[in-house]
């Protein structure tokens, strides 16, 4: 049979009074409406309902108001509305109470909003990078697939007959696809521009499972060579670039002088997982001879894959790792014997650089939160000593255990979600701060506070209100009646589990403000012991851009290395410039390449480095540049030229592995075979100081450096030592370019002591949230312990007075008092040794130079702690053992 | 006890109705009841918080009920006037007719 329509029986219950009439009334309507719908219609009778439950609710508020009846009955059923009035009571209640004691309600709710903010703002930034999921379609199906190298721990990408194989080969995956950086400058639309794009397979878009918004992506045939010349656009370079023409498809695009046809835009929301940045993707069109056997480690290639349904990417690893066991077996040239293969969810690696230390602030701000928890617990409890009197009377008067209890934990509530609300402002505040840490956590991707963290931070909210209004509540419904109303509202005698509670909350906090202050300790070594390390390089007055040449324009060596030779001529003439040299690396700019190569005369036994290193092509002045000290031989001049003997200068880590008790110069090294007569060998003219490429941290490994004019790449990175501040050389530097060639940009310009900083951004974040977390847990676990002995003083003030009336000096008091708040203190301590143990060891990965047990950082932070809780217990200690037994045993 | 408030005449309907209907004056009942017999339409909101008032004068009470097959599950209100609600009706009735003595003729030949 058929109801009335839901709404408007919800709109029933919202104009009715709360009292049980309204049920009746409900109910007779719907009769009312069953035996119209039956006459009617239901159409017709939900108008008719519609109008009656309005006319209804208004004539019958209205009656009751004109004859003044303010309070309706509501006798009859014990509906589920009458608790819901009764928590309203209890609100209205709890709010009048917090308000009477202004200065309590605001120290708690000020505690709180700190231990939820922080805990809200944290979550926010872990909601960002690890929780919220790649925005693709099925995005737990995406992988990546890597080459590795266990023995010299390298993860490198993949080859192009490495592509094909895992693309041909495996049956784990649905979709295969590389792709590789590719900046072209961008001209004939305003400004010549450098732009960042990628050279891609064809399937690349079908892996992200991503269709253009316009036009369509690239077709098979498209990625090949001689057919390349054709691009798909980001929606940011369709709007901003083109003024997002309607007739986009029928353009072309100049990329590096060479003319793209435009055959798609991609939607706005569509981000490259590889660089967020990229805005414009052409085919890799890779040559066939490429993906001949003589390229199988040539892994320039970043993979990318969409696993089949139900597969998954253990599986995947597993046949991944299979199927390069059968390679080697077919391989007829030489391979490395530890290469193998890896395949890594796209998540996992979006997140591996800052899962641990987000897991780590995580923890800490948890424990933060615990300790604000504590702290307030242990304020409600000092004050339920208080209330005891209140609560006994208002038992005494009927109120049941669980509604005294109840109206408790509602005065909690109140206060834990008045903390949350402050608490998200904090947080607010909070992503503020560390976005201005720079790009370090919050770089690739924008950290805001959606419907998750607001749940989060409620939630908080609710289980801090739980956790320090349990304590109370309990004390509440226990409180002995008639001692209580006897003694006055002094604390009765039999009801000792209060103070109890309160000691162990204390140690408590001192046992999670150890853990917390070890982090911080062992960070704040960490972040000096990287201070000391010396890069080899002198990062100061020093700023780099990266120019990239287009083929086009600059076909062969001759017209490379006139560009180069000019501009840098041209940049040393500069007034303020003190060396310019060009590199193919930037040490800490994040890239770099390196290569297996053959060492003349070095046979590499069983437990010998492997014959790899970095590989650098720089320029003449790069070592005055960077301020490298050179050790053996010379340094790249004008005369190291294209025909010229084919020279290179390894670095001191190289020449120690790689000619081991002799000099190297004048040694000979070979990228090809060398058992062939017409082995092309570079002969070493030099030894370097070895220089830290990839952070402060970074293994050692060799370095070689090859001269920029033998090899005459097209991208380079112009570095300028300056006098005084680099930045103020920017364009000078742009304009320097632009003279030499006026469509030549320049881009990613940046200052080296910078990119050196940064390096260590997330360890220094990550030490600064520690050292304030662990200060506010300082600070509550001293005002906890202050505030527990304080309260024992008086509580005891009748016996300290005796105590001192029988004889007690000053100092015993004091001593007395002393002793038992340190003893607290210590317990929690010892606790927190335990704890801190076991817990650093969660750090190790950001420590460097430092063990996760470290008995010099855990003495310093005991002492630090127990030095705090003297300083809180020696006040209440001094009180007592001033206490005046005449006056504190007439106050009894 | 019983307030001593003059009953208007909406509420002398409305008990008479519940009256009336003995042991089936349930609150769609009676208003039924007051349509037919004094043929007039009756707001639902007016004697629904007429049904209130009585019942805090004390002259009527009620009985949750089981509910029958068309209120879905919602019970429903038996109303029975109270012993005060019967004194409070005679006295009213005593009070009228004590006051129409002498002024009937007057209805039955209207000028």
């Amino acid at each position: 049979m058929n109801n009335p329509p839901p709404l408007a029986e919800r709109l029933l219950e919202m104009l009715l009074p709360d009292n049980a009439q309204a049920v009746c009334i409900k109910g007779d309507l719907r009769e009312e409406y069953r035996e119209f719908a039956r006459a009617i219609g239901d159409p017709r009778a939900n108008r008719w309902y519609w109008r009656t439950v309005i006319s209804t609710a208004a004539r019958y508020r209205w009656v009751h108001l004109r004859s003044g009846t303010t309070d309706l009955p509501s006798s009859g059923w014990q509906t589920r509305k009458s608790s819901m009035r009764d928590s309203v009571r209890d609100l209205r209640y709890g709010i009048r109470c917090l308000i009477r004691s202004p200065g309590f309600s605001m120290v708690v709710i000020l505690t709180l909003a700190l231990g939820i903010g922080a805990n809200t703002m944290i979550f926010s930034v872990i909601n960002s990078l690890l929780l919220r999921p790649l925005p693709y379609p099925e995005p737990e199906q995406l992988v990546t697939l890597n080459h590795i190298y266990p023995s010299v721990d390298l993860v490198a990408g993949v080859s192009p007959p490495g592509f094909r194989d895992y693309r041909d080969r495996t049956r784990s995956f649905g979709s295969v696809a590389v792709t590789r950086e590719w900046s072209a400058n961008l001209t004939g639309v305003g400004e010549p521009v450098r732009v960042d794009g990628s050279r891609v397979s064809a399937d690349y878009f079908d892996v992200f499972a991503i269709a253009p918004v316009l036009g369509r992506s690239f077709l098979a045939e498209e990625d090949t060579p001689g057919n390349e010349h054709v691009v798909v656009l980001s929606h940011g370079f369709w709007k901003l670039r083109l003024g997002g023409d309607p007739d986009v498809l029928e353009r072309t695009v100049l990329l590096n002088d060479e003319s793209y046809r435009v055959i798609g835009v991609l939607p706005p929301e569509f981000e490259d997982f590889f660089n967020a940045d990229r805005e414009f993707w052409v085919p890799l069109a890779l040559p066939p001879e490429q993906f001949t056997d003589d390229y199988r480690f040539s892994e320039n290639e970043s993979a990318v894959a969409r696993l089949r349904p139900a597969m998954s990417v253990e599986m995947a690893g597993r046949e991944m790792t299979d199927l390069v066991e059968t390679i080697k077996s077919e391989l007829t040239r030489s391979f490395p014997p530890d290469w193998t293969a890896r395949v890594t969810s796209l998540q996992d690696r979006k997140t591996a650089g800052y899962r641990t230390t987000l897991m780590v602030l995580f923890a800490a701000v948890g424990f933060v939160l615990l300790i604000t928890c504590a702290n307030v617990a242990n304020l409600l409890l000092a004050r339920g000593v208080g209330k005891q009197k209140e609560l006994a009377i208002r038992k005494a008067l009927g109120a049941s255990g669980s509604q005294v209890a109840r109206q408790l934990v509602v005065e909690c509530l109140i206060l834990s979600l008045v903390g949350g609300g402050l608490g998200l402002l904090v947080a607010c505040w909070g992503v503020d701060v560390l976005a201005a840490f720079g790009p370090t956590v919050t770089k690739s991707t924008t950290v805001e506070l959606d419907m998750s963290v607001l749940l989060f931070a409620l939630g908080v909210s609710l289980f801090a209100g739980a956790m320090f209004g349990l304590a109370p509540a309990f004390q509440g419904l226990r409180g002995d009646l008639q001692s209580t109303l006897r003694e006055g509202g002094q604390s009765s005698r039999a009801d000792r589990s209060g103070p109890n509670l309160r000691r162990a909350l204390i140690v408590a906090e001192f046992a999670l403000a150890l853990i917390l202050l070890a982090g911080s300790g062992l960070m704040i070594k960490t972040i000096a012991a990287l201070r000391q390390v010396d890069p080899g390089f002198n990062p100061d007055n020093v700023i780099t851009a990266s120019l990239n040449l287009p083929p086009v324009r600059y076909p062969d060596r001759g017209s490379r290395n006139a560009f180069y030779d000019q501009l840098l001529a041209e940049l040393r003439a500069l007034p303020g410039i003190k060396a310019a040299a060009t590199t193919s690396a930037l040490p800490f700019g994040g890239d770099g390449g390196t290569a297996v190569f053959n060492v003349e005369g070095y046979n590499r036994q069983e437990n010998d480095p492997p014959t790899w290193g970095e590989i650098r092509v720089v320029s003449p002045g790069f070592t005055e540049t960077l301020e490298v000290p050179l050790l053996e031989g010379r340094f790249f001049d004008l005369t190291d030229r294209p025909g010229s003997q084919s020279v290179c200068v390894v670095d001191e880590e190289a020449a120690q592995r790689f000619w081991p008790n002799r000099n190297p110069v004048g040694g000979r090294l070979t990228f090809d075979n060398p058992d062939n007569p017409d082995t092309q060998w570079i002969t070493v003219i030099g030894v370097v100081g070895h220089t830290l490429h990839a952070g402060l941290d970074d293994d050692i490994r060799g370095q070689l450096f090859f001269p920029s004019r033998q090899w005459a790449w097209t991208v380079a990175t112009v570095m300028l030592r300056t006098e005084t501040e680099p930045e103020v050389m920017v364009s000078a530097l742009r304009e320097t370019v632009l003279s030499v060639d006026p469509t030549q940009p320049i881009a990613d310009v940046r200052v080296l002591d910078k990119l050196v900083t940064e390096s260590i951004g997330n360890r220094r974040l990550l030490m600064t949230l520690l050292t304030v977390f662990s200060g506010l847990a300082i600070l509550l676990a001293s005002l906890g312990i202050y505030g527990i002995m304080s309260h024992m003083v008086r509580e005891r003030s009748h016996e300290l007075g005796l105590r001192k009336a029988l004889g007690a000096t000053q100092a015993g008091l004091f001593g007395l008092v002393l002793k038992n708040g340190l003893k607290l203190a210590a317990i929690g301590l010892v606790l927190g040794l335990g704890g801190s143990l076991w817990l650093t060891r969660l750090m190790q990965s950001q420590l460097f130079n430092v063990d996760a047990v470290d008995p010099l950082t855990l003495a310093a932070v005991a002492g630090i702690l127990l030095a705090v809780a003297v300083l809180a217990v020696c006040i209440p200690a001094n009180r007592a053992s001033r206490s005046d037994p005449i006056s504190s045993l007439r106050a009894e | 006890m019983p307030r001593k408030a003059p009953l208007g005449e909406f509420e002398q309907l409305v008990l008479l109705a519940v009256l009336r209907l003995k042991d089936q004056a349930f609150g769609l009942g009676i208003r039924r009841e007051l349509e037919k017999r004094a043929h007039r339409s009756v707001s639902r909101g007016a004697f629904y918080a007429t049904l209130d008032r009585l019942e805090r004068k004390n002259l009527v009470r009620w009985k949750a009920e089981p509910p029958n097959e068309n209120r879905g599950g919602i019970p429903q209100r038996r109303y029975e006037v109270t012993k005060a609600g019967i004194r409070t009706l005679a006295t009213s009735r005593s009070t009228l007719l004590s006051m129409w003595q002498g002024v009937e003729a007057i209805l039955e030949r209207p000028e």
